[in-house]
């Protein structure tokens, strides 16, 4: 056999028993601190990269909680997947003595914290790579486990192979004629390292898992509630009207009077109800339209008071007019034999405020500006004994002097009414268009309230 | 001569304590360096990317509604992009939860994930997943009070890691129509939470 075949056939040999006995040992590195309750864990993810990398053994060794450190690597459960064991470096002691941890790879500390009585182990021993074949069977990555498997086959094969004969194994080796007997060693004790190492390297020890964490936080969404949820509501009540209709019904006939006196009032004529708001500042409000037909009439009659404020909201495109809101005599489908105290909109949508005086003459008060443009408007007149003015938006836009009849008992209504005889009647009996927060009051409220009223209506 | 004496049982012994030693200088450095009590907090590493997860809401909350009435609503959209390289488990949860007169149990939360929409562009767009898009639907304090942490996070989204992925929330609320007056002047707040954790 020719030297410069044998020598590096040779130095093979031994530097693969070399690496064999390294690899060995550090497998027992890995297994021997069992005997001292110590637990071996492979590292099965990169979090705490570049210290411990994955399919390293760390051995960890349970210490009381007193005893921790920060900067300590500690092995816990994980506290955010059941089962599971965690190997992060602990970055602080956190608020109520909770540990902080983090993977040294991540870009923040873990978001659970643990208690410091579940640690399990502190981190004394890394034993590099020889968990990489656990680590392949656990992760499931078959091929790099039967890689490396194959890789110690050919280890332990350079090591303690060679063809049969083959004087090389040892200078002082049995003879030629005792090869099949040599043969049977030699396949024995390849199995025998390759039986005890497979086993060890791939499950003996438990992983732990480096868990990689990372956040997209949105911090600081804040949500403020209104001093007053139902502002213009409030604004109503605030001055104490006698008759206060939502019209925020969704079906049925009957009409709620939010005052805490005066009459409820009935839809009739079938107004679609449950239409949105004229306030944009109560959004769960609705209205009702009587575009189609309806009027709401109030349930009972009542002698009104000389002083008063009338208010509605309305919003339509009408060219007939209309009226709005105001008393009468009739209490049913037909309209009244005698009317007064009227909101109503001419042919051109001009808003009039009306007022029978002692003589029963109808006076009015009304708009130079036309309303009817599909948008909501809020009306107001206000009488307090010798002045009738008309609001509209919540400015005053007319006024006029005038006595006042004396008051009969009738019924407040909205829509369907005769006003043939007033100035600028509309030209039928019907209002069609929205209508909503119809309120009477049995005082002239004064301009700053109208304009508080409509300030609440958007606020 | 040379390959003779390479052979001897000595060299071969040698070899093997030769190795026995660089086990033992390898587990002795390799401990060291990893957890030595003198280690320094260790320097972030994480451009060698394995879990990542951005949103695009520049810092800003996602929500800051004031004056809210009965029946006030909102909605915003946030695309969370997972650039990692492993497999991975997203999660939402709640943090810092505040809140006075107990508005948080009156407003309403619906999260939907899906895709299309962005923070600043608004949720034109936004299409919910065919299947298992409800992320929440509840109170905001119901919320806050069921998803605190990663283990107890909401959702079921789960990137390969195998590349950029992008998945767009849609949240809403509501301002409960019947909440009762008092709550008015209330306030809650809220932080919103997506953490990935490798799988």
């Amino acid at each position: 056999m020719p030297v410069d075949d044998g020598v590096p056939r040779t130095l093979l040999r031994l530097a693969a028993r070399a690496a064999l006995a390294c690899l060995g040992s550090m497998v027992v590195w890995a297994i021997l601190p069992l005997a001292l309750g110590w637990q071996p864990t492979v590292v099965m993810t990169g979090s705490m990269r570049p210290s411990i990398q994955p399919g390293d053994v760390v051995v960890t060794r349970g210490v009381p909680a007193a005893a921790l450190r920060v900067h300590q690597v500690v092995l816990v459960p994980d506290p955010d997947h059941a089962g599971r064991l965690r190997l992060h470096r602990l970055d602080r002691i956190g608020t109520g003595g909770r540990l902080v941890l983090r993977g040294d790879a991540n870009q923040s500390a873990d978001s659970s914290t643990v208690r410091a009585d579940d640690v399990r182990g502190v981190g004394v021993l890394r034993v590099p790579l020889v968990g990489s074949p656990a680590q392949a069977v656990r992760t499931g990555d078959w091929r790099r486990a039967a890689a490396l498997v194959a890789g110690l086959l050919l280890l332990v094969g350079l090591a303690y192979g060679g063809t049969p004969g083959d004087p090389g194994d040892r200078s002082s080796g049995p003879p030629r004629s005792a090869g099949g007997t040599r043969r049977r060693q030699l396949v024995l004790r390849r199995t025998a390292i390759v039986a005890v190492l497979t086993p060890v390297l791939t499950v003996a020890v438990t992983p732990g898992f480096a868990s990689f964490g990372v956040s997209a936080a949105n911090a600081g969404s804040r949500f403020t509630a209104a001093t007053s949820f139902y502002p213009y509501r409030d604004a109503v009540l605030a001055d104490t009207p006698v008759l206060y209709w939502r019209l925020g019904e969704a079906s049925g006939t009957a009409a709620a009077n939010t005052a805490t006196t005066g009459p409820a009032g009935t839809y009739y004529s079938s107004p679609t109800l449950g239409q949105s708001s004229a306030l944009t500042s109560e959004v769960v409000n609705k209205s009702i339209s009587t575009t189609a037909s309806g009027a709401v009439t109030a349930s009972t009659a009542v002698i009104p008071s000389t002083q008063f404020t009338i208010e509605a909201w309305v919003k339509t495109t009408s060219a007939a007019g209309g009226r709005v809101f105001g008393f009468g005599s009739g209490s049913t489908t037909t309209t009244s034999t005698t009317v007064d105290r009227q909101l109503y909109l001419s042919p051109t949508g001009k808003a009039v405020a009306g007022l029978r005086n002692v003589t029963l003459v109808k006076t009015v008060a009304t708009s130079p500006l036309s309303y009817n443009d599909g948008h909501w408007h809020y009306l107001a007149t206000t009488y307090d004994g010798t002045t009738l003015r008309l609001y509209v938006d919540g400015t005053q836009v007319a006024t006029t002097t005038t006595t006042a009849a004396t008051p009969f008992s009738g019924y407040w209504r909205a829509g369907l009414e005769n006003l043939s005889s007033w100035p600028t009647p509309p030209s039928g009996t019907t209002y069609a268009g929205g209508l909503d927060e119809l309120a009477v009051y049995a005082t002239a409220l004064t301009a700053t309230r109208i304009a508080a009223h409509y300030t609440a209506a958007t606020s | 001569m040379f390959a003779s004496a390479l052979r001897s049982r000595w060299t071969a012994l040698a070899a093997i304590l030769a190795g026995l030693m660089v086990s033992g200088g390898v587990v002795w450095e390799a401990s060291y360096s990893a957890f030595s009590a003198t280690t320094t907090s260790p320097t972030s590493n994480w451009s060698s990317g394995t879990v990542a997860l951005s949103d695009d809401d520049s810092n800003t909350a996602l929500f800051t509604a004031s004056n809210l009435k009965p029946g006030s609503t909102g909605t915003k959209c946030i695309a969370v992009t997972s650039t990692g390289s492993l497999p991975s488990t997203v999660k939402l949860y709640g943090t810092g939860a505040a809140t006075t007169n107990a508005l948080s149990t009156y407003v309403n939360l619906t999260i939907t994930q899906g895709t299309g929409g962005t923070f600043a562009g608004g949720c034109a767009g936004f299409t919910p997943l065919g299947t298992g898009s409800s992320v929440y639907s509840g109170t905001l304090a119901g919320f806050a009070s069921t998803a605190t942490g990663f283990a107890s996070g909401l959702g079921t989204w789960a990137p390969t890691g195998s590349g950029s992925e992008t998945r767009v929330f849609q949240l809403s609320y509501t301002l409960d129509p019947a909440v009762p007056n008092s709550a008015q002047a209330g306030t809650a707040a809220l932080g919103f939470t997506w953490e990935a954790q490798n799988s």
